[in-house]
């Protein structure tokens, strides 16, 4: 509302949306697929990073291209929000999350290549 | 058409790549951006990415950057508006917050002197606010409030271990963080300091943050032991001494709606040890071998905030009591017994603050507050107010900000009726403030140019016999600054700063005036993070100093970083002389010349799992 945004009135003790994460996703989802509009199956709190017209959010995980967060469903493939969940979970292709304050993007090549047969030469530098 | 042009540009700039969407993140999601409050006072922010890259592993690495400066006086506790005499801790109007929690002892009534030293690789980030901030930032009447925020599980969930050992330095910390329904951050350390100049120390610590959207849990533990320095010495030539701390502060902060709700306990345990041969001090015309002091004190606050936005404005409105007490339990001079003091002070404080937007880049703000002190024992009860007035213009990329204020702050109760002071009941000393600052900003370059002035009425001095008084004559302070800052390729940053403070009418020494130039510079190649710092002081009367530091950290992997330091490498680092009487010849020795900043360097591995 304000131009001024100094004010805050609150604020909260942990922070839940992270700002920029959408961008990333608009760069990173359309590279590793070849859809024209991705359908992402994730919970309700993470909706608000998928408003862009590329994305199309789905209910039913059976009808997803790409899991997001660190949920599973059957074998889809899922871009996680946590190391630990991406590191065991099979069918997790890529994850953000933070590492000593630092944002961090990992994508596992095995995975990547199941799904999507494709790694763009964008993201090599984050594939593991 | 330009707008969109340069619009592109920065598009092109920041989208080419992941690592400068994932840099555009870091900046967007910094933790400042949540905490800081812009127009509370000129403020220095230290982000996470400076702390890393600067390895900035204790608070006096901060300080020395800022115009703070580091200082410390004769018991070789940080101590900027003290170094020389040996009244000590004048720097209580300095405060410091964990996590908007102020961590305080009734001993100093600032955490300034317990925690001036702190090993702080447990922070996110650092705010700094100068020239008497507003009642947001601190209620308690202060020119300078330091807040550490801590590190949180989202941006630090895991195990991280830390080694450095350096020509002065072993320092060791474990943290770990985990997000949940309750996230938490926990972090233990150890470490130990050698110093060339008595003034060696030690120190273990412990932090708990445990929290959720509504509430914070802090619990933070420190035990330290450190040489005494000079202390009471009087030729400069201790035997043997300590300055022993055990610090507990718990603190629980609740917000339910527009109201926040704190509860904070501090407690602080200190033993001071002196034996000089052949004589520490003289006291009541008996020469004195040997001091031997235990006191304890606790503070506990409680506050409520209510805070509301209506029709574009907000509305500040609370309440903070703090009651506190002190106790020397033991004083002993050689083996004479000293009657020991019990004291207790209760300040009720009650504050409102309105901002008013007078258009949507037009912000005013009014705040005032009152605080009664009821104290105990032979000294009167007291009244104390602050109030302020700031305006904030924006215009493009340009902050103006401008502000009046006032504030009152009173001895604290140690030092009344001890045996440092005779003089009771000193009236409060008032301070009288007035700054401009102008900020130009985008996203790769900051200017910022500040300038304030200081006027003090019934300043506490020591007069010629040790005594502390209130300055019949006021005494006045300039200040300016200058700041240009680069950020001229993802995760890299350079700084350069200007302070000057010119200082008049104070007794015996007329004016004072202090330069100091900061420029630092750090920057990552593929694996490698290297920075470069060069901190510049004058004072009046000496000659310029110069303390270069140097730092390299080589990333094996995510998991695995080596590191190497070098503080005060050249080893012209600010000096401080400090004075020395010779009791038998009753004259003063050559004054003894000692670093701020001794010469290390660190070799050192960090580890996360």
């Amino acid at each position: 509302m304000k131009k001024i945004i100094f004010l805050i009135i609150f604020i909260n003790f942990s922070f839940a949306k992270i700002e920029g994460l959408s961008e990333l996703l608009l760069f990173l989802f359309p590279k590793i697929t070849d859809k024209k509009i991705i359908k992402i199956y994730t919970l309700p709190k993470y909706y608000i990073y998928f408003k862009n017209p590329k994305f199309k959010l789905v209910i039913d995980c059976n009808k997803s291209d790409i899991v997001f967060g660190n949920i599973s469903c059957l074998d889809k493939p899922v871009f996680a929000l946590s190391y630990r969940f991406y590191k065991k979970n099979n069918h997790a292709f890529g994850v953000f999350y933070y590492r000593k304050g630092r944002p961090q993007l990992k994508l596992k090549k095995e995975i990547l290549k199941k799904y999507f047969k494709k790694i763009p030469n964008e993201i090599k530098g984050h594939v593991e | 058409m330009l707008r969109i042009i340069l619009g592109l540009l920065i598009f092109v700039y920041l989208f080419a790549n992941v690592d400068n969407i994932l840099y555009k993140i870091a900046i967007k999601n910094d933790l400042s951006n949540k905490t800081k409050k812009e127009n509370s006072g000129i403020l220095y922010l230290l982000t996470r990415e400076d702390i890393n890259s600067l390895e900035i592993t204790h608070l006096r690495d901060v300080l020395k950057i800022l115009p703070i400066t580091y200082k410390f006086n004769r018991f070789g506790v940080i101590d900027p508006f003290n170094p020389n005499t040996a009244i000590p801790f004048l720097s209580s109007p300095i405060k410091i917050f964990i996590d908007n929690q102020e961590v305080v002892s009734a001993l100093y009534n600032s955490g300034l002197a317990i925690l001036g030293d702190i090993d702080i690789k447990w922070v996110d980030h650092i705010e700094i606010y100068t020239q008497a901030p507003s009642l947001e930032v601190s209620t308690e009447p202060s020119l300078i409030v330091i807040k550490l925020y801590s590190k949180d599980a989202f941006r630090d969930e895991g195990n991280n271990l830390y080694l450095s050992k350096g020509n002065k330095d072993t320092y060791l910390f474990f943290e770990k963080a985990k997000i949940g329904k309750y996230s938490y951050y926990t972090y233990l350390s150890n470490d130990n300091e050698k110093s060339d100049y008595h003034n060696s120390q030690y120190r273990k610590q412990f932090l708990l943050k445990i929290y959720n959207n509504h509430s914070n849990i802090l619990a933070y533990i420190l035990l330290s032991k450190s040489d005494g320095f000079l202390g009471f010495s009087l030729d400069g030539k201790v035997d043997d001494s300590f300055l022993k701390n055990k610090v507990f502060h718990f603190g629980y902060e609740r917000k339910i709606k527009d109201f926040n709700f704190y509860l904070g306990a501090n407690f602080n345990k200190n033993h001071t040890y002196y034996y000089e041969t052949p004589v520490l001090f003289v006291y009541e015309n008996q020469p004195i071998k040997k001091v031997n002091i235990k006191s304890f004190d606790k503070v506990v606050d409680i506050n409520l905030k209510y805070k509301k936005e209506f029709n574009g404005n907000i509305l500040l409105l609370g309440s903070k009591n703090r009651f506190k007490n002190f106790n020397w339990s033991k004083i002993y001079f050689d083996d004479i017994k000293l009657p020991v003091y019990r004291h207790r002070q209760d300040v009720y404080t009650i504050f409102m603050q309105y901002s008013k937007f007078l258009s949507v880049n037009s912000l005013v703000n009014f705040g005032y507050s009152f605080s009664y002190f009821d104290n105990d024992w032979k000294i009167k009860d007291q009244k104390t107010k602050q109030y302020r007035i700031s305006h904030t213009f924006l215009k493009k990329n340009f902050v103006f900000k401008t502000a009046f204020s006032h504030i009152e702050y009173t001895l604290d109760s140690y030092l009344i009726n001890s045996f440092y002071i005779n003089k009771l009941n000193l009236l409060p000393a008032v301070i009288n403030n007035i700054f401009e600052d102008i900020k130009y900003e985008n996203f790769k370059n900051t200017f910022e140019f500040a300038f304030g002035y200081f006027r003090s009425k019934h300043y506490f001095f020591p007069n010629n016999k040790g005594i502390l008084v209130n300055l019949d004559t006021h005494m006045n302070e300039k200040y300016l600054s200058f700041r240009y800052e680069n950020r001229y390729k993802p995760f890299s940053k350079f700084n350069f700063s200007y302070f000057f403070h010119y200082i008049k009418d104070i007794p015996n020494v007329n004016i004072y005036r202090i330069h100091s130039f900061v420029i630092y510079n750090y920057n990552q190649i593929k694996k490698i993070n290297a920075f470069e710092e060069l901190v510049i002081d004058k004072e009046e009367n000496s000659k310029f100093y110069y303390d270069l530091s140097l730092g390299l950290r080589y990333i094996k992997n995510d998991n695995l970083s080596f590191f190497i330091k070098g503080e005060n490498i050249l080893n012209k680092a600010k000096k401080y002389n400090f004075f020395s009487f010779n009791p038998l010849t009753n004259r003063f020795n050559n004054p003894i010349s000692v670093p701020l900043i001794e010469r290390r360097i660190d070799l050192g591995m960090e580890y996360s799992f």
